[in-house]
């Protein structure tokens, strides 16, 4: 058997001519019985072995062929009478309304349909997506005509209730059209008219979509299943073909038998309606065929449709070999650009290695091991013979192994160093799928840097990674040179970093690099060695009573000699802000010839996220592959760093003097005296409306409005109070995790819970819980949590802050669905879109969609936030060049 | 295409004349300003810099075949995500909701005809924007007032066609109306005879005939459309103007700091706007899209579109390059009108039948192909990916053009 | 009220700030431009004869339109439309 292969360029989509249908057709189907009592199947029923071989071992009475090699055959069912078919009708209706009645030539004076016609013409040439819109333009003139220019017959209103009922309404009074009359007009409209009207004379005449014979599709299409009973279940295609069959030869009956014209009328309209439901089940106004158990059929369109049909879930998305899933873990020693895959993993997963003289020896090795020792090999390929060799039944593997000759292909195990690419859903953007290489390990899960986490928003509370093998060198070489984790340290969505600290990182770096801190000697080894520095140590910061080190020296170690960077420090805020060179709090980073001069390093230094930091301009100016290195070494350290100090957190952490209390719990008493007093004078009705809105709502408004100042009051006093060095507060300031407002919240109050931007209201009647008294407008009753996480919330408060979080969960479930449509649509609008040579924008098509890219032709990705060059950056790096 | 251009070359005049060739020119701007102007640089120096300027900027440059919709697509919808779903308070303006975050950002990818919270800032011209009153003024203007909104009540009794037509002074003042205009407006109406009642406040109408024939004198339904009418009589204002609310904005003009008045509506009429005195007609916005299409034009439409888009994404703290926007603003207004991001409009007007079947309606899209005689000929992504051919993006966009000869 | 939304088009749009600079190319640019840019006049953007700029600079259904726009990452940026008939 040798399968042709072509290169698939062009489909011209058509209507299939009755004729047509008939010829290719190799079953007339006339029955509607399956199998005969003994088994055999029926010959002119559905199941005819003329559709073709599906059984194994069954040879196909057409085409002599056994079921791996007969493409199956048609056939088809002779109709009783036409049948309009459903979606086809909305053309039959624009040709029957643009057309005449009687001479069914279109309703245009000649002249003007010629006019129009040379228009046309023109427009496809050259306008495709005018002559659309010109050939509505043309039904819609056409239509509007009441009397025929040709040969002046009146035209009447008709009426097209979809799928594929027509009314004619007639002086005498409304008047259906039977598919047969229908089918007689169209047949007469000429090929010019044809033309004029949209459709293709010579694929698509308007006759052909009213139905006289239904094709009957191979049982390929519908192949029946053998359950494990013995019982043979039949596909959803044959079973509405059947019904189809049963109606058809009811209808043929009738006729013979000249039944009464009422009941013929029923029964073609009943077959009518079950051709409909062939091919869509769910179209409105029609019958729904169904299962015996009452669950519709699966028919023609539900096939195709949606989101499993055959177009987006078997043709624009694919299952795939070569791919393993498992959950991921953390592994901070493996470098970003790798994934950490076990074992077992390893062994299935394959590359066809091609053998050659430089490889042979390795390859040979590879095959003596086996698929069961790694690293092997599963199958050897022969290039000679084309044969392929299973070596978990090849018995002579030392034989074998001899045998490899330059050509032969080995289906190697993964090994280490091999270019893999590794996903995470949702696969939100191009940085959701990497190329990684491998780094077989011990175990059952995927390894991953902690640091490459921000590109596929991963975490590792038992999220789940798919990772593919490329098949070819191409892919590989593909995936190595634009997929590799470092050459996607820098996101297109703004010019900044996407990989880098996160958490544990930032704050280990912040400890590391402020100036309270010195190390001794030890520690600094320690450190450097687990960063993988090689090299000299540099002098310590202070000599006597004993050596000691600073973070910043042992930073600078790391960062390129020439480099040069100033900018505030993420805890450059509040009272520690400063904006120079001036800065007593160490939150102004200077950066001179790679050595850190003053300020730590924090998220603004080191974070992932965070657009012209000290890591996004080693990036950008010194490359990928220099971020890499930093990634892979310092980075360590700053995780060790907190193995050494320490970092966590005690119930002291959280707590705040009493003075400190005392002061909230006069802001709380002063804020709610405040809003009594309004709840006082709006209902004396005196309350200060805010312009256009009710006075409920403008006190609602000054409330919430009133708390939430409370709580920043309050927050500000917290913070305030907190030491410096508290943990918690350390993380929040630097940027590591958690904020100012999660601190308030645990040590001084939660504050007013929010439900769709109000205070809490629903509830009992007239107010939100049996607590409280009907109308009672106060903070407390209506969601103001006075209680903080440390002391603990009452009752009450842990029900409206649990209100308050619902609403969190709902918000992100709702809006995933809603964003992801949006991110589907945006994709498909703007998917083609490409830069050409010449540096313009233009689709797939070659329409011109912008002269060049962004106005300025730049990359976001290889920019400074946006700014692809940094003139003062410059003027900085030159100003010292005489 | 003159003589070759050589950046290395020593004169800092060449350097700067190819600079100009090759940077946009916001950047040779700045290099002017930063560096060409600079005293403190030496002219070496200057060479250095803006030959490296030329360098870094060519190097940025978005490689041929990149595909930058696919991009542009990504960077708007996975930041989408992170957006919150509820309706928040217009910056500053606490007067009425706005809508915010996702749904407005699917409002205007979506190119619906109205935005679900229409809003206009109004700008004043130079007479008018300092000064709170004249700003108020022009706010009474602008809002769309009619009987109805400076009345009490109107009174009647079955039987009878007297109404009374009770004002509210305090409303009266707020929307800048006197009892001469209310009389003047009622006039012209045509409902009836208008006069004013001794009492102060109170006018009376007679309703003629025609407006309440005496045959329904005793159908309280009959009474209440004439309410209805009377309270709907137009006084002043732009219709579609529901609220006017004056804002203020601190501005440094002249190095002095004053405060600029502006006015942002609820409700959206740009083509009258703009035609009121007092209006700064340059700077006067909507965020109604299809209306900035239909009065300032399609190029207005297209940076509304960016501005709208980039506000959204900066009210919910996301970071996006406004490339990004401005691909998909230049895709929506390709055809010279606004085409929605979906099935109704770029999606659902591609050239291929399989990349508009794979989107949505895949078998109305297939069914018409085959009426009008489609060919597909497999040009685009989606097209390619389904017959499994290499796309024509990113390193698909080489090919060869020779192949071996056998 | 009165419908007067059917006015003249008036000039003052011209000097919106949303609104770029919109200028009629002459035949002989026309052609140069689809020269340069390798693009039937079919796969240029369009711009229809109803937009109120167009109608004010009086461009007629073939005609290509210059569009200096203000670019906030360029300063400055060259755009082309075609006038089409609908």
């Amino acid at each position: 058997m040798s399968v042709e292969s072509y290169i698939l360029s062009k489909i011209k989509f058509g209507v299939l001519p009755p004729h047509e249908i008939s010829r290719m057709a190799r079953v007339t189907v006339t029955r509607a019985e399956l199998y005969e009592s003994d088994g055999t199947p029926v010959m002119g029923g559905p199941r005819d072995p003329h559709f073709g071989a599906i059984e194994p071992g069954e040879v196909c009475p057409v085409c002599g062929n056994r079921r791996d090699a007969c493409p199956g055959h048609f056939g088809k069912i002779d109709l009783a009478r036409p049948v309009l078919l459903p979606y086809y009708s909305d053309h039959v209706n624009a040709v029957l309304q643009a057309t005449c009645r009687s001479c069914s030539r279109i309703l245009l004076p000649e002249e003007q349909a010629n006019r129009m016609r040379r228009i046309l013409k023109t427009l496809k040439e050259k306008w495709p997506r005018l002559a659309q819109s010109f050939i509505k333009e043309v039904r819609k003139q056409a239509a509007q005509n009441s009397v025929c220019p040709h040969c002046g017959a009146r035209q009447y209103k008709i009426r097209y209730i979809r799928p594929v009922i027509f009314y004619e309404e007639r002086p005498e009074g409304e008047v259906r059209l039977t598919p047969i009359e229908i089918r007689d007009r169209l047949e007469k409209v000429r090929n010019e008219d044809v033309e004029l009207l949209g459709l293709d004379p010579e694929y698509s005449r308007p006759e052909w979509m009213v139905a006289t014979v239904l094709p009957v599709p191979p049982l390929a299409i519908r192949p029946p299943i053998t359950l494990e009973t013995g019982l043979k279940s039949e596909d959803d295609l044959t079973h509405a073909l059947v019904e189809i069959i049963r109606q058809n030869e009811r209808l043929k009956h009738y006729l013979r038998t000249s039944a009464p014209e009422t009941m013929v009328e029923d029964a073609w309209i009943a077959l009518q309606h079950m051709i409909a439901a062939y091919i869509d089940n769910e179209l409105p106004n029609v019958y729904v065929l169904q299962h015996r158990g009452g669950r519709p059929l699966k028919t023609l369109a539900q096939r195709l449709k949606g989101k499993e049909g055959r177009l987006r879930g078997n043709l624009s998305g694919k299952r795939v070999n070569y791919s393993a899933r498992t959950v991921i873990s953390p592994d901070s020693e493996i470098s970003i650009n790798e994934v950490g895959v076990p074992k077992e993993i390893a062994m299935i997963l394959t590359y066809p290695m091609r053998v050659t003289l430089e490889n042979i020896e390795e390859a040979r090795k590879l095959v003596l091991n086996g698929p069961y020792k790694w690293p092997g090999a599963t199958y050897v390929i022969k290039a000679r013979t084309g044969t392929k060799i299973d070596l978990r039944y090849h018995k002579n593997h030392k034989q074998l192994a001899e045998s490899l000759e330059p050509g032969d292909i080995v289906e190697r195990h993964l090994v280490d160093g091999d270019i893999v690419l590794f996903n995470r859903q949702p696969s939100l953007h191009r940085m959701s799928i990497l190329g990684h290489r491998v780094r077989v390990m011990p175990g059952k899960t995927f390894r991953l840097n902690p640091l490459v986490c921000p590109p596929y928003n991963a975490d590792f509370d038992g999220d789940e990674m798919n990772l593919h093998v490329p098949r070819s060198e191409e892919a590989a070489a593909e995936a190595e040179e634009i997929l590799l984790v470092e050459r996607n340290i820098k996101t297109p969505r703004y010019g900044g970093p996407i990989i880098g600290g996160r958490q544990d990182y930032i704050s280990g770096a912040y400890l590391m690099t402020v100036k309270t801190r010195l190390f001794t000697k030890e520690e600094v080894l320690e450190l450097l060695a687990k960063a993988g520095y090689k090299g000299e140590i540099p002098e310590p910061a202070i000599l006597y009573p004993k050596e000691y080190w600073t973070g910043k020296q042992i930073v600078s170690l790391f960062l390129p000699e020439d480099f040069n960077y100033e900018g505030r420090a993420k805890i450059n805020a509040g009272p520690l802000a400063c904006d120079s060179y001036d800065c007593f709090n160490d939150s102004y980073i200077a950066i001179r010839d790679g050595k850190l001069l003053m300020g730590v390093f924090d998220k603004n230094a080191i974070g992932a996220e965070q657009p012209n930091n000290v890591l996004h301009i080693i990036a950008l100016e010194y490359g990928d592959d220099k971020a890499r290195e930093i990634l892979d070494s310092i980075y360590k350290s700053y995780i060790r760093m907190l193995e050494l100090r320490g970092l966590t957190l005690s119930l002291s952490d959280v707590d705040i003097p009493v003075e400190a209390r005392r002061e909230i719990d006069k802001l709380v008493e002063e804020a709610k005296k405040e809003i009594m007093e309004m709840i006082e004078l709006y209902k004396q009705g005196k309350l200060e409306p805010i312009p256009g809105r009710t006075p409920e709502d403008s006190l609602e408004i000054k409330i919430i409005n009133r708390l939430q100042e409370l709580f920043r009051k309050a927050a500000e006093v917290a913070v305030n109070y907190m030491d410096p060095f508290n943990d918690v507060f350390i993380m929040a300031r630097t940027g590591a995790r958690g904020s100012e407002t999660n601190i308030a919240q645990m040590v001084a109050m939660l504050g007013q819970q929010v439900v769709r931007g109000k205070r809490i209201h629903r509830g009992y009647r007239n107010r939100t819980l049996p607590h409280f008294k009907w109308g009672d407008l106060a903070p407390e009753a209506k969601g103001f949590v006075r209680g903080n996480f440390r002391y603990g919330l009452r009752p009450v408060e842990v029900f409206f802050h649990a209100a308050a979080g619902r609403e969190g969960l709902v918000d992100t479930a709702v809006k995933t669905s809603q964003s992801g449509y949006m991110q589907r649509r945006l994709m498909h609008a703007l998917s083609d879109a490409l830069v050409m040579h010449d540096g313009t924008v233009r689709d797939a098509y070659g329409n011109l969609i912008q002269l060049r890219y962004g106005e300025d032709g730049v990359d976001p990705m290889k920019t400074y936030h946006g700014d692809p060059v940094d003139i003062d950056r410059l003027i900085e790096k030159y100003s010292r060049v005489k | 295409m003159s003589k070759p251009l050589n950046i290395f070359t020593d004169n800092l005049e060449e350097i700067i004349e190819i600079a100009r060739t090759i940077l946009p020119p916001k950047k040779m701007e700045e290099i002017e300003e930063k560096v060409i102007k600079n005293e403190k640089l030496t002219d070496k120096q200057k060479l250095l810099i803006v030959r490296d300027a030329i360098i870094i900027y060519t190097r940025s440059l978005a490689h041929p075949g990149e595909p930058v919709g696919t991009v542009a697509a990504q960077s708007i919808g996975e930041p989408g995500t992170q957006m919150t779903l509820r309706t928040f308070h217009y910056a500053g303006v606490i007067e009425f909701d706005v809508t915010l975050g996702l749904p407005r950002l699917i409002e205007i990818v979506d190119a619906r005809r109205e935005p679900s919270t229409p809003i206009m800032t109004v700008y004043l011209d130079e007479k008018h924007r300092y000064d709170e009153e004249k700003a108020k003024e022009i706010a009474r203007r602008l809002q769309y007032t009619t009987v109805g909104n400076v009345i009490d009540e109107v009174q009647y009794a079955l039987g009878s066609n007297e109404f009374y037509v009770i004002l509210d002074p305090e409303m009266l003042e707020d929307r800048g109306v006197t009892v001469e205009k209310v009389v003047e407006a009622l006039k012209r109406s045509k409902l009836g005879e208008v006069e004013e009642t001794d009492e102060p406040y109170v006018i009376r109408l007679l309703a003629s005939e025609r407006v309440l024939p005496p045959e329904y004198y005793f159908d309280p339904m009959a009474y209440k459309e004439v309410e209805n009418k009377i309270k709907k009589v137009y006084l002043k204002g732009i219709k579609g103007i529901k609220r006017a609310v004056i804002q203020a904005e601190e501005k440094e003009v002249n190095g002095e700091k004053v405060k600029e008045y502006y006015i942002v509506t609820e409700g959206s009429n740009l083509a009258e706007v703009l035609r009121v005195r007092g209006v700064d007609h340059r700077r006067t916005t909507t965020n109604n899209i299809h209306e900035i299409a239909q009065v300032l034009g399609i190029e207005a439409a297209r940076n509304a579109i960016i501005n709208e888009i980039m506000k959204v994404l900066k009210d919910a703290g996301l970071d996006v390059d406004i490339r990004h926007v401005m691909l998909v603003a230049d895709m929506m207004t390709f055809t010279g009108k606004i085409r929605q991001i979906g099935r109704l409009g770029i999606a659902g007007e591609k050239e291929s039948v399989l990349a508009r079947a794979v989107f949505e309606m895949t078998v109305k899209n297939l069914y018409d192909a085959a009426a009008t005689g489609e060919i597909e000929d497999f040009r685009g992504v989606s097209e390619k990916s389904i017959i499994g051919q290499p796309p024509p993006v990113g390193t698909g966009v080489v090919v060869w053009l020779k192949t071996r000869e056998k | 009220m009165p419908s007067r939304s059917k006015r003249r088009v008036s000039k003052k749009i011209l000097e919106h700030e949303l609104v770029p600079k919109h200028e009629v190319l002459s035949f002989e640019e026309a052609v140069e431009v689809l020269r340069k840019l390798g693009v039937p006049p079919s796969r240029l953007p369009a711009i229809s004869v109803n937009d109120p700029v167009v109608q004010l600079i009086g461009a007629k259904p073939g005609d290509i339109i210059k569009i200096t726009r203000k670019s906030p990452t360029a300063g400055e940026a060259v755009y082309y439309r075609i006038v089409v008939a609908f």
